[in-house]
């Protein structure tokens, strides 16, 4: 599919960074028949490492870098400015797939599995888990620059999840800050 | 207040974790303000004496809770194991060593049978625990023919035991359960198990899609509360000697008390082991400070259960202030 992808759009000449992106994210270097999805991993990785970056800065920085390296987000450069948009698309891609992991019913629950919160519950949460995983990570990390296009990317799949969900992850930002 | 916060040997610390200590040096207080006297070693010593197997029950626990589930029997199974233990000990005549890792193994086989049950079947926890508990209880009473276990008393041959709890006045229990806390710490925060267990509590079908086999480490989380369950029994029957078949409820209570108190989300996703330890130290200078003060242990199920709902619900309500 990806390859059938690629044949349809003329090659701006990130293609290949493209097929790289998709291997590293969708291989099992141990076993490659195992369905995996790196970057969907890290969406909800970011979320741990946000929480103990508290305490453990420096392990949480070295782990977003090395991360980022081993997902092939150091490549884009070489590619120019179709390499950072095919980056952009690929985080906004996992990203988004996370976000609509948040529409099912195992995420919404709270007292040990056994109650569901409300609707406005799970769009706080959701709030928060797009904050965490993003500007949370990078400003108690230092990875401003680093993440700037993990942020965005994860950012513009939030905000499409709803029209609530931008001004409602600006607000969250502010109090936060 | 938020500049305090902000410090960095705050951070490190843990804001919470300070309001926790700092509670538990007020209790101790007022303990003392409201028995007229100083709690001393012998009260100190049946605080120590509860945080070492309650201790390891909330340990246990935080795992699994941190996964988004519950354990309702996890003190039964304590009980469960001592009882059995007990009996291979002194009517079969097993060894002593052998009798102890008879404890973790009975706790290890019920945590993986929890482990299967929520996590391969799909039970939910709260239901499959019930059961397990029932189980338990039944399991120690039919093995022992309804009888108590007497387990070796000190001045015996075979009460080495004793000194894993308290040797020549040297709380070794205490050091013990230090040391358990510490790797319990470090597979939560510093392992790939750790990590996995938090993220099921915090997304588990993300992780699922992201190709972690989730039943796998769910029914992992489940199995080291087992394990510390049967632990848990050693350090009981180190403390207590005599098991008495069909207790052990309480202990479930005491145990995710603790946890919930010290700053594990009953959402999952977030655990703190610290806070957990913390949390059992209060939990147990209640149990002993409401008998210092001379309440009746009726009414100290009473004054705990109000304690435990305040301080829970406090946590939550701070929480939410914080969202």
């Amino acid at each position: 599919m990806f390859e059938a992808c690629c044949a349809e759009e003329p090659d701006d000449g990130a293609n290949e960074y493209r097929r790289l992106l998709f291997q590293k994210r969708h291989t099992d270097p141990r076993d490659p028949a195992h369905e995996v999805d790196y970057m969907l991993f890290m969406c909800v990785n970011f979320l741990q490492l946000c929480k103990s970056a508290r305490v453990f800065k420096n392990g949480a920085r070295k782990e977003v870098l090395t991360a980022m390296k081993d997902l092939g987000f150091d490549r884009a450069v070489e590619f120019g400015e179709a390499g950072r948009e095919a980056l952009y698309q690929e985080i906004r891609n996992a990203a988004a797939r996370y976000f609509k992991t948040c529409e099912s019913s195992g995420y919404n629950r709270r007292l040990f599995g056994l109650m569901s919160s409300g609707e406005d519950n799970r769009k706080e949460r959701m709030c928060r888990d797009a904050w965490q995983m993003s500007e949370g990570l990078a400003g108690r990390t230092g990875l401003q620059n680093e993440m700037k296009e993990w942020n965005r990317g994860v950012f513009d799949a939030f905000a499409a999840t709803g029209g609530w969900a931008g001004d409602a992850f600006r607000d969250y930002c502010s109090r936060m800050s | 207040m938020e500049n305090f916060k902000n410090k960095p040997i705050i951070k490190k610390l843990g804001f919470n974790r300070i309001i926790l200590v700092g509670v538990l040096i007020l209790m101790y207080l007022l303990f003392c303000l409201g028995s007229g006297r100083i709690l001393g070693q012998s009260d100190l010593m049946n605080v120590l004496n509860m945080v070492d197997y309650l201790g390891f029950l909330a340990l246990g626990v935080t795992f699994v809770i941190a996964t988004g589930g519950i354990d309702f029997s996890i003190g039964p199974v304590m009980v469960c194991s001592g009882l059995i233990a007990g009996r291979l000990l002194v009517t079969f005549g097993w060894p002593l060593w052998l009798a102890l890792i008879m404890c973790v193994v009975v706790g290890c086989i019920f945590g993986i049978f929890n482990g299967i049950l929520v996590s391969y079947m799909g039970l939910p926890s709260f239901i499959s625990s019930m059961a397990s508990m029932m189980l338990a209880k039944g399991i120690g009473s039919v093995f022992t023919h309804v009888q108590n276990s007497n387990w070796p008393k000190a001045g015996d041959p075979n009460s080495w035991y004793k000194n894993l709890i308290s040797w020549n006045d040297i709380p070794t229990g205490l050091i013990l359960l230090i040391i358990i806390a510490i790797i319990c710490a470090i597979i939560l925060n510093r392992t790939r198990i750790g990590r996995y267990i938090l993220c099921i509590g915090s997304n588990r079908e993300a992780v699922r899609l992201s190709g972690v086999d989730t039943r796998k480490w769910e029914a992992v989380a489940y199995m080291i509360c087992g394990i510390l369950a049967g632990i848990a029994a050693i350090a009981y029957v180190g403390v207590i000697t005599q098991v008495q078949p069909g207790l052990g409820d309480e202990f479930n209570n005491n145990a995710i008390a603790s946890c919930v108190m010290g700053g594990t989300s009953m959402a999952g996703g977030i655990a703190s082991i610290g806070g957990t330890v913390i949390g059992v130290f209060i939990i147990s200078l209640l149990r002993v400070g409401i008998q210092a003060m001379g309440f009746r242990p009726d009414y100290q199920y009473i004054i705990t259960g109000i304690i435990v709902a305040l301080a829970v619900f406090a946590d939550i309500r701070s929480r939410a202030r914080r969202k």
